[in-house]
């Protein structure tokens, strides 16, 4: 018999019969490696331009050592203030996540495919999503400050409206997720679109819209200690007026009192998330793993009926199992905080009920008119920032691989090894980007070299702690195989491992880019390079055309990138 | 054939149905007509992808036809009004292969879910029913055998039983017809004989018209008082199960016409146990 032609219509190729000693060169393969061949050549030569290499800490131990000399010994003063200041910073995390929240829920249902049957709608939906997500908090917060004055509120503001960008598009993906059987089910009992909706749809989706949201929370709390920086209320103005004071040993103990909080509350919001959602290994944090494994979950499989339940004579209440003892708790304690927050924090509730309106006619105000508000430095910084971002992603590619090696469990030579590298990058991963930044400024000087140098170490602990999650993902059938060839440790690794994370490293690396150019384009804000100046500027002097343009061609930019990223990591994965 | 239609008036009507798919390339339903008086028992046998499925889903309205008539309790379901097509669903029960309850529901809710025609506005929460609902969806529950299962998230339980809980939500809607589609292909013969007891015990008793389609013959036998065979969307069979059952003209139905055609790679055998 003679193979006849594969019909066209057959996407899968590879799937035929024959195996082909060579891959071809297909248009996309060739698109392929020319983007990660680019990828390298832009990185190096930025590492070049901005004149940062691998062993720049290492060279720069002097100034940075000065530094800690000054800093040292850590103290906190005005004792009540700091305490006042660090409650606000949480407030300000958690009703800022809660409005975000109430804001995304309706946009993911917007944005989803099996929801929304009108593509335009979806069109905007999505639009407004991928608007929030490229525009830094950071950046919001610049504006609100100028136009709700300083305090807590721009920052809530500023936190709502970013956490938009990544809450609607996790929720979208999440109900596009949901399986049709169940819904398919409950409409064939004649049920009515709410209905619908309530039955067959939210039982799916309410943990993981939990779980998502108290992710973001914790995002939200660490970034939430630098909006003071830009007049938004909470900690960061006193890291700011330590900043401007040269007092740095105060600088140094607010800012290992931060990381102390920070630490404390991804351990809490871990924990909580591990109890929601489950046995899903890769949502469960270190204290939980090192605890001995994920907790049992509050939603788990219990094999055994509920004892003691005769036929016929069970309650018509349902009983008070521990999920749902967990469920009206973790209720209970969303309500007492919002309380909390708005008796607690200089916030008032009303100031937010009337701000919020605003916000369509602040950004609005943003659009700008005519092109006067060019300067022909904005193409140097603009480049400058993308540059920024390529080397801090390579800078922390270099660390991160080997270091995620040693700390994913399934792969670590040994148990303390695993453990010291979990600790290692929780706590760099509890350092905020930019008051490393802030201090590396001080020790080295204005520029983009101090603002990569603080991006890197910031990216390196994210990309560590995602490497290190994939290696442990992987499948140990494969392994074993290699292992039972007579391989060696590192050939195991190499051959049985390697090849299965691959497309995720490099789909994680992308990521990295996308967030680390989003993140150059504040460090200037505190004098780390990059397009922040001129927006910190055009903020000051209350010049909207000028932010309002610099704010599109970030977005343009942003989104160039992350369609880039997300072309190529669906080729490979 | 089927001769006692004339005393019962026909509840199910379909007529010179047929649907094409993929822009017809693929041809599901080829001109099947039939008509199935109240209170019988049909049993639909044939092949993967003869058909079975997608004309028990032209019968609630899951799937509109290329072309022909679907007449169901007297409406004509071609063309029918969303707001219409729901209020006929309430009457129409259906089972489905893969049990499509939600899983991380209690079994309680999951049957109550089947009152939700009755009902007016969303419901969220065993609570969020009124305690006459519950009482009803217990005594559902416990017809299956199901009873001290009330409050259990329905994914933790076997798949046998994830299917009686179904049933029961089935049965929570008071219906007039079910419509069962392979509803014990993934179960094992053992739990298979249970489960497709307690659907058709509970349809005599409550006198509801099942149309059901199986993969086993063996287990059609036993509850069926007609049989209905579908080959490449064709209708090659029809007879009453009560006379003496030719196995080999049911067989017939599983026989392929050609082992060289596209319909052999998907070719499976029949289970009949003699």
């Amino acid at each position: 018999m003679t193979i006849i032609h594969e019909p066209l219509e057959k996407k899968d190729v590879r799937g035929s019969d024959q195996p082909t000693p060579h891959q071809g060169w297909s248009v996309n393969r060739i698109a392929l490696w020319g983007i990660v061949i680019s990828f390298m050549l832009v990185s190096i030569w930025s590492l070049i331009d901005i004149g940062v290499n691998p062993l720049t800490l290492f060279f720069e131990r002097d100034d940075i050592g000065n530094l800690l000399q000054r800093m040292w010994p850590p103290t906190i003063t005005e004792l009540s203030s700091v305490w006042d200041a660090t409650l606000d910073t949480f407030f300000m995390a958690f009703v800022g996540t809660f409005l975000g929240f109430l804001l995304a829920v309706p946009l993911g249902f917007l944005a989803a495919t099996n929801m929304t049957r009108f593509a335009p709608l979806r069109a905007i939906a999505r639009g407004v999503i991928v608007f929030t997500r490229a525009i830094p908090d950071l950046v919001f917060a610049l504006i609100f400050v100028r136009v709700y004055s300083i305090g807590v509120l721009p920052g809530v503001l500023a936190i709502g409206l970013h956490s938009i960008g990544m809450l609607g598009k996790l929720f979208a993906d999440s109900i596009e997720q949901i399986q049709t059987g169940p819904r398919e089910g409950v409409q064939a009992t004649g049920a009515r679109r709410s209905q619908d909706i309530a039955t067959g749809v939210l039982p799916q989706i309410v943990p993981s819209f939990i779980a998502i949201t108290l992710y973001r929370l914790d995002i939200n709390f660490r970034s939430s200690t630098l909006l003071g920086l830009v007049g938004a209320g909470g900690i960061g103005l006193q890291i700011r007026a330590y900043q401007g004071g040269l007092r740095y040993p105060e600088l140094l103990g607010v800012t290992l009192l931060i990381i102390a909080l920070i630490v404390l509350v991804e351990i809490v919001s871990t924990s909580v998330r591990a109890t929601i959602l489950g046995h899903d290994r890769t949502k469960v944090g270190l204290l939980t793993r090192l605890r001995g494994g994920p907790p049992a979950s509050a939603f788990a499989r219990s094999d055994s009926p509920p004892a003691g339940t005769p036929t016929n004579s069970a309650s018509l209440r349902p009983p008070w199992t521990r999920e749902r003892v967990t469920m009206y708790l973790f209720g209970l304690v969303t309500l007492v905080m919002l309380v909390l927050s708005f008796t607690m924090s200089d916030m008032s509730l009303g100031d937010m009920i009337t701000g919020l309106p605003e916000i369509p006619q602040v950004l609005w105000r943003l659009v700008p008119t005519q092109f006067d508000w060019w300067q022909s430095q904005f193409a140097d910084l603009l480049i400058e920032t993308v540059l920024m971002g390529f080397a801090a992603t390579f800078l922390a590619l270099i660390f991160a691989v080997p270091t995620g090696f040693l700390a994913a469990r399934n792969v670590a030579p040994a148990r303390w090894v695993y453990v010291t590298a979990r600790t290692f990058i929780l706590g760099v991963r509890a350092l905020p980007d930019l008051i490393v930044a802030v201090i590396f400024v001080a020790a080295l000087g204005l520029g983009p070299k101090p603002g990569v140098l603080a991006l890197a170490i910031g990216l390196f602990g994210f990309a560590t702690k995602l490497f290190a999650d994939a290696i442990e993902e992987v499948q140990e059938g494969p392994r074993d195989g290699i292992r039972a060839t007579g391989a060696s440790r590192l050939q195991e690794s190499f051959s049985g491992v390697l090849p299965q994370v691959m497309p995720s490293l490099v789909g994680n690396s992308l990521y990295l880019l996308d967030v680390s150019i989003r993140g150059s384009t504040v460090l200037g804000i505190v004098g780390g390079g990059g397009i922040g100046f001129p927006l910190l500027q055009g903020a000051k002097l209350l010049k909207w055309d000028l932010l309002g343009g610099l704010l599109i061609l970030i977005f343009l930019i942003v989104y160039t990138i992350e369609l880039l990223a997300g072309w190529v990591r669906r080729r490979i994965i | 054939m089927v001769t006692d239609t004339g005393s019962r008036s026909p509840i199910v009507e379909v007529t010179s149905l047929t649907k094409t798919f993929d822009n017809g390339r693929v041809r599901a339903l080829d001109d099947v007509t039939l008509s199935v008086p109240e209170g019988q028992m049909t049993v639909i046998i044939g092949l993967s992808g003869s058909g079975k499925s997608t004309l028990l889903r032209h019968l609630n309205g899951m799937h509109q036809p290329t072309s022909g008539a679907v007449r169901v309790l007297g409406s004509d379901l071609v063309g029918l009004g969303s707001k219409d097509l729901r209020r006929l669903r309430r009457d129409i029960g259906f089972v489905f292969q893969s049990f499509n309850i939600v899983g991380r529901l209690s079994c309680l809710e999951n049957v109550m879910s089947g009152a939700l025609g009755r009902l007016r506005g969303p419901r969220y929460g065993v609570l969020s029913y009124s305690r006459s609902l519950r009482r009803e969806a217990l005594e559902q529950l416990d017809r299956v055998g199901l009873g001290d299962r009330a409050f259990q998230r329905t994914d933790t339980l076997s798949g046998g039983q994830q299917q009686r809980v179904a049933i029961a939500r089935t049965l929570m809607q008071q219906p007039r017809i079910v419509l069962a589609d392979e509803p014990v292909a993934s179960l094992d013969p053992e739990i298979s004989g249970q489960v497709m007891d307690v659907l058709f015990r509970s349809c005599v008793e409550d006198n509801i018209t099942v149309l059901c389609s199986l993969h086993q013959v063996d287990l059609a036998l036993g509850w069926a008082n007609r049989m209905i065979g579908l080959r490449d969307g064709r209708v090659v069979l029809d007879t009453a199960v009560d006379t003496a059952l030719d196995t080999e003209r049911v067989m017939e139905v599983y026989k392929r016409l050609d082992p060289t055609g596209e319909k052999a790679t998907e070719y499976e055998s029949p289970a009949v146990h003699q």
